[in-house]
């Protein structure tokens, strides 16, 4: 804010000079007495002071002006405000110099008196005392730095504080876009995407040059999987600055989020091209690389990311990923030194530790290697903030709204486009050979893990309030067009043009109530694994986002209990709306299993579902490499060798480890 | 590479800023080189519009600041920062009507504007538009800025 206003709020002369204020439209002598009565009472009272000077402003007379508030501020040596309204008087007068004196003594008396520093600066400058007035211009400029340092200290100390100093701001400067995307960026960071978006869109309407906004723009529909739109955003700021490294990053992971693998790796390489140094884009670019099936050019780019930083997690990581990749003992010499910086970023030492742990298993040192495990656990555990009683609570409450009746009184509604097959379960149960077997059928399209759901679920919570319950208060009509909102979405996707396709995002079965409301003909697809085989899979592995309950066996456990009490419930109100896929039985005899899946499906059995292996689609899941290859049963029993390790997760699963594969009858 | 959510993306602007004011003593000229990059980086930022200006002042090129801000004004003509400036600049060089149109989209784009108001009521005045220099003089007395005078005022102001 520039100037403290001569608002008459909270003031005893309110009133008053309410009525000069008023006055000033019409009578003008009386109103330059009324102002002049105030001043009697309240001498140098601002308001009043300024009220009386737009009086003499209306009535034309400056020289008179500048004698009543020289006089005014003769009287009252000790007013900042007398003497600022005699500068000012004195400056439309002509009098520069006699200006620039009042303002000098405005800002003796009170240096915190901005628009003083200004104008003194701006009579300095005229009379050529450059110095000086670049002094006061300074001192302008530090006072509206107070304003910063309250919107630095707010979004230090988090996005509430953040929100208010910066709300207080813009409620006096609503079209100060720089401000407003400060705030559009804490909403992308409290994780409310659309409401960034709007706000970003809004800016944009203001200032359509303003790239560092379409930037958050284009990461704003990024995250909201509008990636097409996001896309388009970021090759309007590449048009005109084709070099933007940050740019051709976020490119590229849209690329790869839209499954345009090709023109993911290109962009890649230009950026590679402009910068060959940056190690965490090597990293991304063999991620695309390894989703194509391009291995070895896959580890030769993590190499050479290792090679750049040595301490980069993450390439390590990759290469442990790869779960096909054997690291020879220079590797676990390097990992090890890179693990001994004590100020090694918490990222990379878990990510090192997850590859270190990889390393030695395969070394067949496997208490060793459970131990590194365990660091890399505790690390990302600590950021990870899993809270599994809140969990529990979501999935009880979910279970209590979602009965019979429900659905009963919801028949028919929703979008009935039969075209989604959705893979639930947890991570690393199978789910991607389940789903590389379905995508190799003609009539089915494989995609990814959609994030198209959570993002519609987030977005109702932000405008309805607690998810799931708003569901209730939803008109039938409504699911008919969150269906069509998610078809929308995943639309991109689709680029085989094939009737069905699949969204393999396991965490979905926490949304199962919505997908059955939204789309009530789509299929579900549950995809189950042992759970002491699926929780110590999950264990070992680093997940670049989300799972964040898979960084402790105890939360393991919990969430596996979540997950089974989620799916019984479901098979008991809708019941055979679920197939569910358990994966021992189909490694044990796929033919069969894939046959009573695509029953499931309503299709037609196909001997290409047997022959998934060959199918060349990108693959982005942890299991892209082992689905790349016949029936893989290395992984059914590896977890027996950490039993020994393995007592809290067996305990927070309690009954279900003896029913698998069935629910125990009633939850522990 | 992930992109972190860009928090605090915009923050540096700051930092940026604070040089600038430091080289204005110095070599203003560089000064308002600077600003007028870290504009085309945050448009219509107010601060950088304020050394902008200043700097081309103590530089003696208070002309260089007032066709800068013109182009700008065009190109992105919602920007209030960049019209109070320029409207500041016009009323000086004498453009009493420039500066009228550029105080008048001020108020319009931000009606709670802490000096704008007064800005405007002067220029108004000067021009021999009583009324509505006393509206604008009322909504800066009064903080009736969104209200009735104001708005009576921007449908005179067109």
């Amino acid at each position: 804010m520039e100037e403290k206003g001569a608002t008459v709020s909270a003031d005893p002369h309110a009133a008053a000079l309410s009525r000069v204020a008023v006055a000033l439209a019409g009578d003008r002598e009386s109103a330059g007495r009324e102002a002049r009565r105030i001043l009697e009472s309240a001498p140098a009272h601002p308001g009043a002071l300024a009220a009386l000077a737009a009086a003499h402003r209306l009535a034309g007379d400056t020289q008179a002006a500048v004698e009543e508030f020289g006089r005014i501020a003769g009287a009252h040596p000790g007013s900042a405000a007398a003497q600022f309204e005699f500068g000012l008087a004195a400056r439309a007068a002509g009098r520069h110099e006699t200006a620039a004196e009042a303002f000098a003594r405005t800002v003796a008396l009170d240096p915190a008196h901005r628009q003083a520093w200004r104008r003194l600066g701006d009579g300095l400058a005229a009379l050529g005392r450059t110095a000086d007035a670049a002094r006061a211009y300074q001192a302008h400029f530090r006072l509206g730095a107070r304003e910063w340092k309250s919107l630095e200290a707010g979004i230090a100390a988090g996005p509430g504080p953040a929100r208010a100093a910066l709300d207080a701001v813009l409620a006096v400067h609503p079209a100060d876009v720089t401000i407003a995307l400060m705030y559009a960026e804490i909403e992308l960071r409290l994780g409310r995407h659309a409401e960034a978006e709007r706000r970003l869109a809004e800016i944009l309407s203001r200032a359509p040059g303003f790239a560092a906004a379409r930037y958050t723009l284009a990461l704003a529909l990024h995250k909201q999987t509008k990636v097409a739109d996001a896309l388009r955003e970021l090759d309007r700021l590449l048009d005109a600055d084709p070099g933007n490294a940050a740019c051709l990053n976020l490119r590229a992971l849209s690329l790869v989020h839209l499954g345009d693998y090709a023109r993911a790796i290109a962009t890649y390489e230009r950026l590679l091209a402009a910068d060959p140094e940056t190690a965490a884009v090597w990293v991304g670019y063999g991620h695309a690389l390894k989703t194509v099936g391009r291995i070895e050019d896959a580890v030769a780019a993590y190499r050479k990311a290792t090679a750049l930083q040595p301490d980069l997690g993450e390439a390590w990581w990759q290469l442990a990923d790869l779960k096909t990749f054997r690291f020879a003992q220079p590797d676990i010499r390097k990992m090890r030194k890179a693990l001994s910086a004590p100020a090694l970023a918490d990222d990379s030492r878990a990510q090192l530790h997850f590859a270190l742990g990889k390393a030695l298993e395969d070394s067949g040192d496997f208490a060793a290697a459970f131990a590194e495990y365990a660091e890399g656990n505790a690390v990302r555990r600590r950021s990870a903030g899993y809270d599994a009683a809140a969990n529990a609570g979501r999935v009880r409450r979910s279970t209590a709204l979602f009965t019979e009746e429900f659905f009963s009184a919801r028949r028919g509604a929703g979008c009935l486009a039969p075209d989604p097959i959705f893979i639930v379960g947890l991570t690393r149960s199978g789910s991607t050979l389940a789903e590389q077997i379905l995508a190799s059928h003609p009539l089915i399209e494989g995609t990814a893990e959609l994030p198209a759901v959570n993002a519609i679920a987030a977005r109702l919570e932000e405008e309805h309030g607690p998810y799931p319950e708003l569901l209730a208060r939803l008109d039938r009509g409504e699911f008919a067009k969150l269906g069509e909102e998610y078809l929308a979405l995943t639309r991109v996707h689709r680029t085989l043009g094939r009737p069905f396709f699949i969204d393999k995002m396991p965490g979905n079965f926490l949304h199962l109530g919505l997908l059955h409301l939204i789309l009530p003909n789509a299929k579900i697809v549950d995809a189950r694994r042992h759970p002491l085989a699926c929780g110590f899979a999950n264990f070992k592995q680093h997940f670049t986002h989300g799972q964040t309950w898979s960084y402790d066996l105890r939360d393991i456990g919990s969430y596996y209990r979540d997950y089974v009490e989620t799916m019984a419930h479901f098979d008991a109100v809708l019941p055979g709306r679920v197939h569910r896929v358990i994966y021992e039985a189909l490694v044990e005899d796929p033919e069969r299993e894939a046959r009573r899946l695509l029953e499931y499906c309503g299709l037609p059995f196909d001997e290409a579902c047997l022959r998934f292996h060959e199918n060349r689609r990108p693959v982005l899941t942890a299991s892209a490499e082992q689905v790349r290859r016949p029936i893989f049963r290395d992984s059914l029993e590896q977890w027996r060798r950490f039993d020994p390790w393995l007592g809290p997760l067996r305990d927070a699963l309690g009954r279900i480890v003896d029913a698998y594969p069935a629910a125990p009858p009633q939850p522990d | 590479m992930d992109p972190a959510t860009p928090i605090p993306q915009s923050a540096p602007v700051f930092a940026a800023l604070r040089t600038i004011a430091g080289l204005m003593n110095g070599d203003p000229r560089i000064a308002a080189a600077k600003a007028r990059e870290l504009l085309k980086r945050y448009p219509g930022q107010r601060q950088a519009l304020f050394l902008l200006v200043a700097s081309r002042r103590l530089a003696g090129d208070a002309g260089g600041a007032k066709t800068l801000l013109q182009a700008m004004a065009r190109a992105e003509p919602d920007l209030a920062a960049v019209q109070y400036e320029l409207g500041l600049l016009l009323a000086e060089s004498g453009d009493g009507a420039g500066a009228l149109a550029a105080l008048a989209r001020v108020v319009e784009l931000e009606p709670m504007h802490p000096d704008a108001w007064r800005d405007l009521g002067d220029l108004l005045a000067a021009a021999g538009r009583t009324e509505e220099a006393a509206a604008a003089y009322r909504a800066h007395l009064c903080g009736e800025r969104g209200g009735d005078g104001s708005a009576a005022l921007r449908s005179g102001l067109g």
